[in-house]
């Protein structure tokens, strides 16, 4: 059990975290404000549309993304796990020894089967074998 | 290192079902001929795990650092969940499947693997982390499975539909999992459990109430209790028949042992063998209202349904309500009848999915009418739903009854109060009798509209549910031996 605090004590001590949260909604809020009141509104057209980097944009955003950017989204988190897992696993590796190396070995290929199952499926190339074949 | 090995050797049947898994996924990824190891190798895999876990010894321990619980309670649970996803492989002949023609089979056995593996670690898991986490992982290719007829609307929107319950309720329970940390300030059961015998910070009487409604939603879901249920009749319908099978028992069998384990450990007292509840959280009471509802709803609802695979999904519903039964018992007794249930509700749910899958492979159809004079045109078939029905009904001989018996029991055996709450439930179970023979009398006595041939059916699915059928009738002959296994798993509680 670790050693618990009166309701009392605990709001004390995050009292700081309340303040900030206050402040930094205040600061948000009363600029909001401010400007709002002395700033003229004259709205054209042109202000109202979707500012991309200064290009004129083209159409609207609610468009379909093709489908492959999630299977790409997925693969991607195959080595981001591995990066996640593996950093932790190397400081340690010495004082572990030879089982963290095998560890270390079997998490690894087990990745690299994923990934040799999406290659193999041909989800590495952008636009597929098989849906090339029958559209 | 030790350490280690030593639970290692505590999760072997874990660990071959997941070798399987991989093995499954280069053999799928190899093409070619290597493809038809898959079925055998998935087959073979379960196969081993059950074996391992028969031959599983030593004291009950805590291993992977307190994480998994490796007791005898554990060792039963995982054997009716390898168990259960042996027969899903063996009892549906997939090749011949409507459904999943076209489709690669090699994903499919992965995933089922993966749900299993999930589900084992999820009826062993020992720390409110490993609960969540086993639990997602059980989720996460649920969902897939669900949308595996990935040409069918239907299926896209049954998967949909469940992610997004499931995404709910998992985020609910996890809020639920973390008030439970902060009253007790450890994730390990057995620390909650020791925290809940100690003294509670004031106050706590209230967050562990809601501690343990959030905490429910999430199990509530797995096994499908209302008012957490909208996404069964759905998913089950928009699945491929085998999934629904397998979700109908596998994953609802792991989401009770968690229940199990979470209410009879951490939220009980042990003394002397029996268990005493912690006294500022009466978790008996709420259990026994969504199990009330749950079985209620479940049978009122499946009176009107013409799909066999809703009016199956509500079944099990209903049947969940029965199982919640022996846990709001809160006993040993209660316990055994828990695990009774669900050792026959894996028999019996799974044969009438067969059955449906089956037809469906002659005859491409889930309706209940194009179920008049099956008797005729199968009587192989005819007979074994027959025998499927009447255990889901709980009569005797069959299996079903035992369950019903077994949680009927334990509730009576808890005093008068509790009367009414098995009168509840054995009206229920009049109600569902109606619905079963709802279908046994499309089967017999219904009239045909013209004169559709003889169904053509696969020896393997003649097989399969010819064993079925028997494992349905056989246990009764020897059910001391089943009795036996279930108050050897339950010993535990005095520790």
């Amino acid at each position: 059990m670790p050693p618990t605090l009166s309701s009392a004590d605990f709001l004390t001590s995050w009292s700081a975290v309340l303040l900030y949260f206050v402040a930094a909604v205040g600061f948000v809020a009363g600029g909001l404000i401010f400007w709002w009141v002395i700033r003229p509104s004259r709205i054209t057209a042109e202000k109202l549309t979707t500012y991309e980097c200064g290009e004129e944009p083209i159409g609207g955003a609610w468009v379909q993304f093709n489908v492959r950017f999630y299977v790409f989204a997925l693969v991607f988190l195959v080595f981001d796990v591995e990066a996640v897992f593996l950093l932790p696993w190397a400081v340690v590796f010495r004082e572990l020894g030879a089982i963290a190396f095998l560890e270390g070995l079997f998490f690894i290929a087990v990745l690299a089967i994923g990934l040799a199952y999406v290659w193999r499926k041909g989800d590495l190339a952008w636009v597929r074998l098989d849906d090339r074949v029958s559209p | 290192m030790d350490a280690l090995l030593e639970s290692l050797a505590r999760t072997v049947p874990e660990a071959i079902v997941c070798l399987g898994l991989l093995l499954v996924v280069v053999l799928d990824s190899a093409g070619g001929a290597a493809r038809r190891a898959i079925g055998p190798i998935s087959v073979l895999s379960l196969l081993l795990a059950l074996v391992a876990l028969s031959r599983e010894t030593g004291a009950p321990v805590a291993s992977w650092s307190g994480m998994i619980a490796s007791d005898p309670l554990s060792a039963l649970l995982r054997a009716l969940i390898l168990l259960g996803t042996l027969l899903v492989l063996l009892s549906f002949d997939l090749g011949r499947s409507r459904e999943l023609k076209g489709l690669g089979l090699g994903e499919f056995h992965a995933l089922l693997l993966a749900v299993a593996f999930a589900c084992l670690l999820l009826a062993s898991a020992n720390d409110l982390v490993m609960v969540y986490l086993a639990l997602e992982m059980v989720s996460i290719p649920s969902y897939v499975l669900v949308a595996y007829l990935k040409r069918d609307p239907r299926s896209n929107e049954a998967a949909l539909k469940y992610l997004l319950f499931g995404a709910a309720s998992s985020g609910t329970m996890l809020y639920g999992l973390s008030l439970v940390y902060g009253i007790a300030g450890t994730t390990s059961i057995a620390g909650v459990s020791a925290a809940m015998a100690g003294s509670l910070p004031a106050g706590s009487s209230f967050g562990l109430w809601l501690a343990a409604l959030l905490v429910f939603a999430g199990f509530g879901f797995k096994v499908a209790a209302v008012p957490f249920h909208f996404w069964c009749p759905d998913a089950y319908e928009g699945a491929p028949t085998p999934v629904a099978a397998f979700l109908s028992v596998v994953p609802k069998t792991a989401g009770f042992a968690v229940m199990m384990r979470f209410c009879f450990e951490a939220l009980s007292l042990q003394r002397g063998g029996a268990l005493a509840l912690v006294e500022i959280v009466d978790w008996p009471q709420l259990l026994m209202w969504i199990s009330v509802a749950t079985m209620t709803l479940g049978n009122v609802a499946a009176l009107t349904q013409t799909n066999m695979k809703r009016l199956l999904a509500y079944s099990s519903i209903a049947h969940a309500g029965y199982v919640m039964m022996g846990v709001v018992a809160m006993s040993e007794d209660g316990g055994r009848g828990v695990l009774v249930y669900l050792f026959t509700y894996v028999l019996m749910n799974l044969g009438a999915f067969g059955v449906v899958a089956a037809i469906h492979a002659s005859e491409g159809s889930f309706d209940l009418r194009d179920y008049a004079g099956l008797h005729r045109r199968s009587p192989l078939l005819a007979l074994a739903m027959a025998t499927f029905l009447l255990s889901l009904m709980g009569l005797p001989p069959f299996v079903g009854f035992f369950g019903k018996l077994y949680v009927f029991g334990a509730i009576i055996a808890r005093g008068p109060e509790f009367y009414w709450y098995a009168g509840v439930g054995a009206v229920n179970a009049a109600v569902a009798a109606f619905y079963y023979f709802r279908v046994m009398r499309a089967m017999v006595i219904d009239p045909e509209t013209g004169t559709a041939p003889a169904l053509s059916l696969g020896g393997r699915e003649a097989l399969a549910l010819c064993a079925l059928a028997a494992l349905n009738v056989l246990p009764t002959l020897a059910w001391g031996r089943v009795d036996e296994w279930t108050r050897a798993a339950m010993v535990l509680l005095p520790r």
